[in-house]
């Protein structure tokens, strides 16, 4: 693998820049005195929740080519059935899992109603339809469940294990260990048959019909595997804060979405870093006089990232032209 | 060997192209009897009464709610400009809409200009924020802009919207209604009109047709002498101007407006509202924001309508045996062997017929008293995602397909329920 | 002085050299053909002729004046018009829609005044209908004028893309493959229509071209293209028993002389 990355970089020198940059920012961070290293804290801790979500956009851009505006609402749909189970005293693994295994069904569904009969349509046309199964998700739980605020307990409860400036909880960590374990597994994933089958599916889906490889099939499997990518996200996620109707959408998607774009939406580990850059951001965007001045000043800093990006170096950071 | 004897370019009877009957219809024209006109007549004069008569018969306040239904008419027309001419789908047209709002609520509320000042004003505002915002689209385009302007709603309400100065914070910004409630309806028409004709007139010259032509294939709109960029930004202000217009009229109605009122819900709920009436349809668009708007006003007035709505729990099961009989009845009469829809139909009818049967309903009526009565506005977020999704998979042309045939058949041709059948919900061109 | 020309245009993308030295040149109201095998560089050339590509090196000429850079809707302005390998039309408007909007350039209101609907604006708007309408007439067309172009029969569709840019009032034509699709009848017939519209409409016509019948009948001159280069030139005759492009089309094995070989 390493000899991999070296020849890349020979043959595309270019492909430094990206990566570069990354590391720039960083180190800059790290050097900038108190601010700037409790910002690179706080980005690393809530920008890991970022990455979770924009491995699976990423995972859905590189196999269906389009933006999937419902990859938060597998969260929600996973925290509110952790949460009914957990009320009816299910222990936490096993209710876990049932979550996770809802959220997969709901990916299942989504899928088959929506997404394959739409398979040739335009891509702005699917990603409104992802967009309306997002939306149908938060209607349908905003109508049985209404709109006040739950509290899920988190699966891991000490709150101050690791001090780094600031006191990172055990629920933390663990959703930063979760972010490092998928983000190699979907790395390697996609080095396998399978995964390269994915990949041929995307590019040119007859062609891989017509060597024996069923396209259909391979699109249920990735978006059961973004619905379980999406539903882990939730289950970690939804213990953070009180959560609400659509919680990880409205709180976590768009964040997400800058997140895989900025780091390449084509690449896995464009998306970590991209979390990284994004809760940095962040946390820089409400620190200080711009957050004093500006209501929600992090999401103006992430609204002319997102510009830049775009219109500068559209691929991402590690993203492939 | 030569293969064949005849000389390959020896020419030959020009065979004449047999005429194609066009959506005009046959060879000869279709000219409706007297019957036919008075029919037709009878039901625009019932259009026309209903519109002017029912606000003047039923209580003045009740005519905010359809100043609203006017407002939500006219932003769901912008938003038509935007993504059924241009092209482009835009998630954050509420940050559009709010800006016209607050522009008016600003130079009418604060600055105690007149009413048509903060109109202009608005009209103005939004045709230069959209002019910036056709600028971005220039450069970067498709699913990427589509992220963008989600980003600029969400934006919008957290963060401009949130600006005190600008915009009063909680307490919101006040656009007083200039005249009576009836009154102020009757205005909004006036406006709708006047977004109807530039809109028609759009389309019949020579700025609809760029438009048209680069949202559906740009290299032969420029090969056809077409400055794509050019008309993109044309595009981009017309909707721009729609918006702020509209939002200048919700400020006045609502009289109070604040960062709350334009939330990046509104957005996704004016792009349901479109899409549902259908593209490049007027009349379906129309109609569509304005059953969104009117939802709670219908259900309050329309007899059985909350009734119905509030027992949506025996709804389900009744319509889960109706689709299974329809599933299984489709696949028996085709002669089909066991097929998933025959699996499908078989295990929805069991179930519905399940939950409906007197053995379970005791048992389950508990249950089915702790879910919620399917409220007016909680219906609005579960009906509308749902509408949108059937019509993007189902039915592409919306309520636009469906009223169609009735438009034609207002301007004289003969009634074809074929006419107005859309294959996809074209937007871009641009495919996976 | 020609009215079209190329003094040496070039393009690669990536690796590969799509186009290299190409020099052509169109006198006023001449038919050229370009013919050359599939992935010749015919398109690519047409499409640096038309500004849809930037050369890396190279002029496109258009009566003396340097288009080299000029935007594709400016040269469209100058009077270049082109058709498209797959029909290029505007699918979800009628035919006369079509029409219309290739008469953009010919639109002589401002974009305000259409929007407003002032007098000027429909009066031009009546103008333009007529001269829709009466090229569709021209061309036979004028019983398709409110059907939608999606769905029309392909070779309906070829006519259509041919009124369309007839619309455009072009100096001169570019045609990619007119004859895709067509049998040796209806190819002779597009014969007849493009000799009547170099003589009514003043045009000159380079066409990209298959149908070598077609191109020895009508073509005035022939250039053939091979790899992205020059191969030869001339008029036809001599073109087409050219050994070089013989071999080109056919292989290594064939005989020049063998009166049944039709390149």
């Amino acid at each position: 693998m390493a000899t991999a990355v070296l020849d890349r970089v020979r043959a595309e020198p270019r492909s430094l820049i990206g990566p570069g940059i990354g590391i720039a920012v960083i180190v800059a961070l790290l050097a900038s005195g108190n601010t700037g290293q409790t910002a690179l804290v706080i980005g690393l801790i809530t920008g890991a929740a970022y990455s979770l979500l924009a491995m699976g956009i990423v995972l859905i851009y590189k196999s269906s080519g389009i933006f999937n505006f419902a990859q938060g609402e597998f969260g929600t749909i996973a925290i509110f059935v952790l949460y009914l189970l957990r009320l009816n005293d299910v222990p936490y693994l096993l209710a876990a899992l049932l979550a996770v295994g809802a959220a997969a069904l709901l990916g299942l569904v989504v899928e088959t109603g929506v997404i394959r009969p739409l398979a040739d349509a335009p891509r702005v046309t699917l990603l409104v339809a992802t967009a309306g199964v997002a939306l149908l998700s938060l209607g349908v739980q905003l109508w049985l469940g209404g709109a006040t605020p739950r509290v899920l307990e988190p699966a891991f409860t000490r709150a101050d294990r690791l001090r780094v400036i600031i006191a990172i909880s055990d629920q933390r960590l663990l959703i930063l260990a979760v972010v490092v374990v998928v983000g190699i597994a979907l790395a390697l994933f996609f080095k396998t048959n399978l995964g390269l089958a994915v990949l041929a599916a995307s590019q040119e889906a007859t062609a891989t019909n017509l060597v024996g490889i069923s396209v259909r099939r391979l699109s249920a499997l990735v978006w059961v595997q973004a619905a379980l990518l999406g539903g882990l996200a939730g289950v970690l996620l939804g213990s953070t804060e009180p959560f609400t109707p659509g919680f990880v959408t409205s709180r976590y998607l768009i964040l997400g979405f800058t997140a895989a774009v900025i780091g390449g939406i084509t690449s896995l580990p464009g998306a970590v870093l991209g979390g990284v850059i994004v809760g940095v951001g962040e946390a820089l965007g409400s620190a200080g006089t711009l957050g004093d001045s500006i209501p929600g000043g992090g999401f103006v800093i992430t609204f002319l990232l997102l510009v830049a990006i775009l219109a500068l170096r559209p691929q991402g950071l590690l993203g492939r032209s | 060997m030569a293969v064949t004897d005849r000389p390959v370019d020896a020419p030959v009877e020009p065979i004449e192209p047999t005429p194609v009957t066009g959506d005009a219809g046959g060879t000869a024209a279709f000219r409706p009897g007297a019957g036919g006109w008075v029919a037709r007549g009878a039901l625009v004069a019932l259009l026309v009464a209903v519109v002017v008569g029912v606000p003047l018969v039923r209580d003045p306040l009740d005519s905010a709610e359809f100043a609203t239904a006017v407002v939500f008419a006219i932003i769901g027309l912008s938003l038509n400009v935007l993504i059924g001419y241009t092209g482009t789908i835009s998630l954050g047209h509420n940050a559009f809409v709010g800006v016209g709002a607050f522009t008016t609520a600003y130079v009418v509320g604060a600055q105690g200009q007149p009413f048509l000042l903060g109109v202009a004003a608005a009209v103005v505002i939004g045709a230069v924020q959209s002019l910036i915002l056709g600028g971005l689209a220039l450069r970067i385009s498709g699913l990427y802009f589509a992220l963008i302007t989600l980003s600029f709603g969400v934006m919008g309400q957290e963060s401009i919207f949130g600006i005190e100065a600008l915009t009063g914070g909680g307490a919101g910004a006040t656009a007083p209604t200039p005249t009576g409630p009836v009154a102020y309806y009757f205005i909004c028409l006036g406006f709708l009109g006047a977004v109807l004709w530039i809109d028609w007139r759009l389309i019949r010259s020579k700025g609809g047709r760029a438009l048209l032509a680069l949202r559906e294939n740009p290299r032969v709109a420029a090969s056809l002498g077409v400055n794509v960029k050019a008309y993109t930004i044309v595009g981009f202000m017309v909707s721009g101007a729609f918006a702020g217009l509209g939002g200048a009229l919700f400020a006045h109605n609502a009289v109070v407006v604040s960062a709350q009122s334009f939330g990046f819900q509104l957005a996704l709920l004016f792009v349901i509202m479109t899409v549902v009436g259908g593209l490049r349809s007027r009349v379906g668009i129309i109609i569509s924001s304005s059953l969104f708007a009117l939802l709670t006003f219908l259900v309050r007035t329309v007899p059985g309508f909350e009734r119905t709505l509030a027992r949506f729990d025996l709804l389900l099961p009744i319509l889960a045996v109706g689709v299974g009989a329809a599933l299984l009845i489709g696949a028996l009469r085709r002669r089909r062997g066991p097929s998933p829809r025959v699996v499908v139909g078989a295990v929805l009818v069991l179930l519905g017929a399940l939950v409906l049967s007197p053995v379970t309903i005791p048992f389950l009526e508990d249950r089915l008293a702790e879910i919620p009565v399917l409220t007016p506005e909680a219906s609005r977020n579960v009906v509308g995602p749902a509408l949108l999704l059937l019509v993007l998979t189902r039915l592409p042309g919306g309520i636009g397909q469906l009223v169609k045939p009735v438009q034609r058949w207002l301007t004289g041709e003969r009634f074809d329920w074929s006419i107005g059948k859309e294959k996809e919900v074209q937007i871009t061109d641009v495919r996976a | 002085m020609s009215v079209l020309e190329t003094t040496e245009l070039s393009i690669r993308f990536g690796g590969v050299q799509a186009a290299k030295d190409v020099s052509i040149s169109l006198g006023e109201f001449e038919i050229v053909g370009v013919i050359g095998p599939n992935g010749a560089g015919k398109t690519t050339t047409f499409n640096m002729i038309t500004g849809f590509y930037a050369p890396n090196s190279g002029k496109v000429r258009f009566r003396g004046q340097d288009v080299t850079t000029m935007k594709v809707h400016d040269r469209a302005a100058l009077g270049m018009g082109r058709t498209f390998q797959n029909v290029g039309l505007v699918k979800g408007s009628t035919v006369r829609e079509n029409l219309l909007t290739a008469q953009h350039l010919q639109a002589r209101y401002g974009v305000v005044a259409g929007l407003l609907g002032s007098p000027a604006s429909m009066e031009a708007e009546r103008t333009l209908r007529e001269r829709a309408d009466s090229i569709l007439e021209i061309l036979r067309l004028d019983h398709l004028a409110d059907t939608r172009v999606q769905g029309l029969p392909y070779g309906d569709l070829k006519r259509v893309e041919i009124a369309t840019v007839l619309a455009t009032d072009p100096d001169v034509l570019l045609l990619d493959e007119p004859s895709s699709g067509m049998g040796p009848e209806e190819a002779h017939q597009l014969g007849d229509t493009l000799l009547d519209l170099r003589r009514e409409f003043g045009l000159s016509i380079m066409m990209i071209e298959h149908h070598v019948p077609l191109v020895v009948r009508v073509c005035d001159y022939v250039y053939c293209l091979n790899f992205g280069q020059m191969l030869a030139e001339g008029t036809p005759e001599v073109v087409r028993n050219h050994p070089e492009v013989v071999r080109a089309y056919l292989g290594e094995d064939v005989e020049v002389d063998d009166p049944e070989v039709h390149v």
